[in-house]
């Protein structure tokens, strides 16, 4: 939620520059007018906005501020203002080497590298096979088909591959009954991010393929013509047509993923930690849980949550500044 | 999830707007008072006065109770006697925060038997209910909220535990210590030994949901699956169990002996002393013993043939597998049978048969005893008269089996919510829904003792009463019962978790038995040692 008004605030404030002939050298009774009157001009929508400012504050600015804690030596049953603060003594856990904390670390890291790698390029796959099949009613089915699992919640998700690979699920049952022996799929810890990474992928796959499915049809059809003129195969045509007409959008969605680089899925693994055990499936947001909500340690855990969040939102600048150096639009631009 | 709760969206959103407000003036606060986290552990463990123990004098049993610790056992329901008159409360808000262990029962409005109760109570019962799963997580956030109302259960042991009752909850010693509880018949009805769960730094700040012997873990059968398969469920030695044991699994028709390593089972078979080991004072883990590295190399031997349902560890789900006959044997404690009669799917051969647990001579073994209490709950403090009052409404839930009282809270209106059929109360369909499948929540509040009676199931009644009659003299203690640990408050859930973890890892076979010393080496650097040097210093100080 925070990397969208990060994005939709400065762009506003951008395009209010533009129509503002005046704001370069604002003298300041004048401004205050041009102020009133762009709100009477826009009262409509900005009473419309209200209700979502509101919920923004209270539900995402408003918790901020019990960041706090992570500052104190907080006791749930101790009014807040009278917990004794402690500096930084709550950042310990992350610079002294706590070997749990580098472990979920660790795990954390490879399952973003495996994610970004795998999971990402996935619905743009997806898109572009879909969007090469010619029937229009085919397409909708498959499309349907495949967003629907968005809809199942982390718990039915995980109980469908237990019911399908665990063992006494379908494919173990079915090899036991023709004795050729079981296989351990959902136990084995070395098979964690393996499966976790394919529950990902069957779960929001088709989901993720309609923003890449809209973008596909914005692409101008002429181009596509002008290319086959000059007798380009289908392969040239998404090389040389279809991604560079995408380009804007999965660069947009690489930056945004980089923000969110460090929460790899709380509900899913917590759900499945018992099955592959702490070691391989500890990452930061369950460590933050198990020491935090679990273990009475909520000074550590909102510490640790607080940098998870600062080092998102570094990754987010910074991948978009890249982004400005290679010349593409990013998340946002500054004029 | 919560049923009938205070917590409301528009108390949600005017929370978060407050705490806003609050914030404000964190800076004019700070440093005017600090709660420390106290480790003077003779302070935290001082003793107190207990409540007198006086036990309720019920219809008269079916089976003898030989021993003051035994539950008095029927084979039929009792006539009852009404025992309280008038209403226990003032007509006021009474705000209760519970888990459950069963379906969540509709909210107040649709609700006869929570209206009726209320009429009863002479109270406006408001209660928040939640899973039992979720409930240390609901009640952390309650806590922090300041949401948990006058009466809260407390389950397991929240960090801090001593701290947060003296800051939050009445100290109830004046009302209850001695010869004071005289007053409440049926609180007093509850044995001393659940009072020393509640006691802390010094002071009685806790009623027990009070289990008893009744609460211990034992290894139940499916004795109808042994005897169509011509099996004898009765063993001498491990040996014997698991050769029986294989006898009963069939993987190819998905049927295994045990649902999951019976753990508590080998110990008991194996001499290990209950959770910690206690000689003059000084205090030793089992984990340390080199039994319990045998008891690893049984459970990953039982697992590695096959005896054990394969997803005992990565989907765990015990009570369906043995009502379902896909494990035949299951680790439980007495107080699950009727929950395994109620959700019966096998039909009317459906037997519960319960095997005495062999010690290593092949006698009778130690058998575990586990707390005392289910849970204990607080009363938030209140003025004198309003805890006299909250305290009778707790006498009121306390009554015993027997009573009419005990009648209508666990099945509610006769007609509605249950009927009399042979002269055994059964649940209708509302009734189930409406009282939670008899198990309404206020009996994580506070409870009677609970009888050995099985509604239609003399059998059941059977096979506690002559398991606990053989077993009962063997159980042993955990000797760190009423003592308290800091370091455990905070760090033992922690460590646990690392202990069951290795201990699963040994029985996938993903480890060898010899990493249980590194295993052990690391609990005791990461806390152990504190929490057992925690406990000699609190055991001195209660002795």
């Amino acid at each position: 939620m925070n990397d969208v008004s990060v994005r939709a605030r400065p762009a506003r404030r951008t395009r209010a520059e533009a129509q503002d002939p005046a704001f370069s050298t604002p003298p300041a009774v004048r401004r205050k007018r041009t102020w009133r009157e762009r709100a009477k001009r826009d009262r409509v929508l900005l009473l419309m906005a209200i209700p979502g400012l509101v919920l923004l504050l209270a539900f995402h600015y408003v918790p901020l501020l019990g960041n706090l804690i992570a500052f104190q030596e907080y006791l749930p049953f101790v009014p807040l203002g009278h917990s004794p603060w402690v500096g930084f003594d709550n950042f310990a856990v992350i610079f002294n080497g706590d070997p749990a904390f580098l472990n979920a670390l660790r795990n954390t890291l490879e399952i973003t590298l495996v994610q970004v790698v795998l999971v990402f390029p996935a619905p743009i796959l997806m898109a572009l096979l879909l969007n090469s099949l010619l029937s229009e009613r085919l397409k909708q089915i498959v499309q349907s088909i495949l967003y629907l699992p968005h809809f199942l919640s982390w718990v039915i998700v995980v109980a469908v591959f237990q019911q399908m690979l665990g063992g006494s699920g379908l494919l173990n049952n079915a090899l036991r009954a023709g004795d050729h022996g079981t296989v351990n799929i959902l136990g084995d810890p070395h098979n964690f991010i393996a499966v976790i990474t394919s529950q990902v992928i069957w779960k929001d796959t088709g989901w993720a393929t309609i923003l890449f499915l809209a973008v596909l049809s914005q692409i101008d059809a002429s181009l596509y013509e002008a290319a086959s003129m000059d007798g380009a195969s289908r392969w040239s045509q998404i090389w040389h047509v279809t991604l560079p007409g995408m380009r804007g959008i999965i660069i947009l969605l690489l930056i945004l993923r980089l923000g969110d680089s460090l929460s790899v899925g709380f509900e899913q693994i917590i759900l499945q930690q018992g099955a592959f055990g702490r070691d391989a499936s500890e990452v930061l947001d369950t460590y933050v849980y198990n020491n935090g909500v679990l273990g009475g340690q909520w000074g550590v855990a909102a510490a640790v949550g607080l940098v998870k969040g600062i080092v998102g939102v570094l990754l987010v600048f910074g991948a978009n500044k890249v982004a400005h150096v290679f010349g593409e639009a990013g998340v946002y631009q500054k004029q | 999830m919560s049923a009938n709760t205070p917590f409301g969206r528009r108390t949600f959103l005017s929370g978060a707007l407050l705490s806003a407000a609050g914030l404000a003036g964190v800076g004019s606060l700070a440093g005017c008072t600090t709660v420390t986290r106290s480790t003077d552990i003779k302070a935290i463990n001082k003793a107190v006065a207990l409540p007198d123990y006086v036990r309720w004098k019920g219809p008269k049993p079916d089976l003898p109770t030989v021993n003051p610790l035994m539950p008095d056992a029927y084979y039929r329901y009792p006539a009852t006697t009404k025992v309280l008159s008038g209403h226990p409360g003032d007509g006021s808000r009474l705000q209760g925060t519970v888990p459950t262990n069963t379906p969540v029962p509709p909210s107040l409005d649709r609700n006869q038997y929570w209206k009726a109760l209320n009429g009863r109570l002479g109270l406006d019962l408001g209660l928040s209910i939640t899973p039992g799963g979720d409930y240390p997580n609901k009640f952390q956030t309650a806590l922090a909220g300041d949401q948990l109302g006058d009466v809260w259960n407390i389950f397991g042991a929240p960090p801090y535990l001593p701290q947060l009752l003296q800051a939050k909850a009445q100290d109830l010693t004046e009302y209850l210590s001695g010869d004071a509880i005289r007053r409440y018949p049926f609180l007093a009805n509850l044995p001393t030994e659940a009072w020393r769960g509640c006691v802390f730094a010094g002071g009685i700040y806790a009623v027990p949901v009070a289990r008893g012997i009744i609460g211990t873990n034992v290894l139940l059968s499916r004795q109808d699956l042994f005897e169509e398969r011509g099996v004898d469920m009765t063993f001498k030695n491990v040996d014997e169990l698991q050769s029986l044991a294989g006898q009963m699994t069939d993987e190819r028709s998905n049927k295994w002996a045990f649902a999951a390593v019976p753990n508590l089972v080998l110990s008991a078979m194996l001499g290990l002393p209950n959770t910690w080991q206690e000689k003059g004072g000084r205090f030793t883990s089992e984990n340390e013993l080199d039994a319990h590295k045998d008891m690893l190399e049984i459970g990953r031997r039982m697992t590695s043939k096959g005896l054990v349902h394969p997803d005992s560890v990565s989907a765990p789900n015990a009570k369906v597998w043995f009502n379902q006959g896909s494990a035949a044997m299951t680790q439980d404690t007495y107080t699950a049978l009727p929950g395994f009669y109620q959700q019966n799917v096998a039909g009317k051969a459906f037997t519960i048969g319960i095997p005495t647990i062999p010690g290593p001579d092949g006698k009778q073994g130690n058998v575990w005893l586990p707390n005392p209490n289910n849970s204990i709950t607080a009363v938030s403090k209140a003025s004198p008269d309003r805890i006299r009052m909250i305290l009778d409404a707790l006498n009121w839930f306390a009554a015993p089996f027997g009573s009419k009282e005990y009648t209508f809270r666990k099945y509610g209106v006769e007609g509605h919510d249950f009927d009399f059929s042979n002269g055994e109360p059964v649940l209708t369909t509302t009734g189930n829904s409406e009282t939670g499948l008899g198990a309404f929540p206020i009996e994580y509040i506070v409870d009677s003792p609970i009888p050995i009676y099985y509604s239609g199931h003399p059998d059941g009644t059977d096979s506690v009463y002559r398991n606990m009659l053989a077993m009962q003299p063997h159980a042993i203690q955990n000797p760190t019962y009423g003592l308290y640990s800091p370091t455990n408050s905070t760090k033992g859930s922690l460590l646990s978790t690392v202990l069951s973890n290795a201990t699963n890892d040994i029985y996938l076979g993903r480890k060898p038995v010899s990493s249980w010393d590194s295993v052990v080496s690391q609990w005791r650097k990461g806390g152990g040692d504190a929490i057992r040097s925690e406990y000699e210093r609190a055991f001195e100080a209660k002795n």
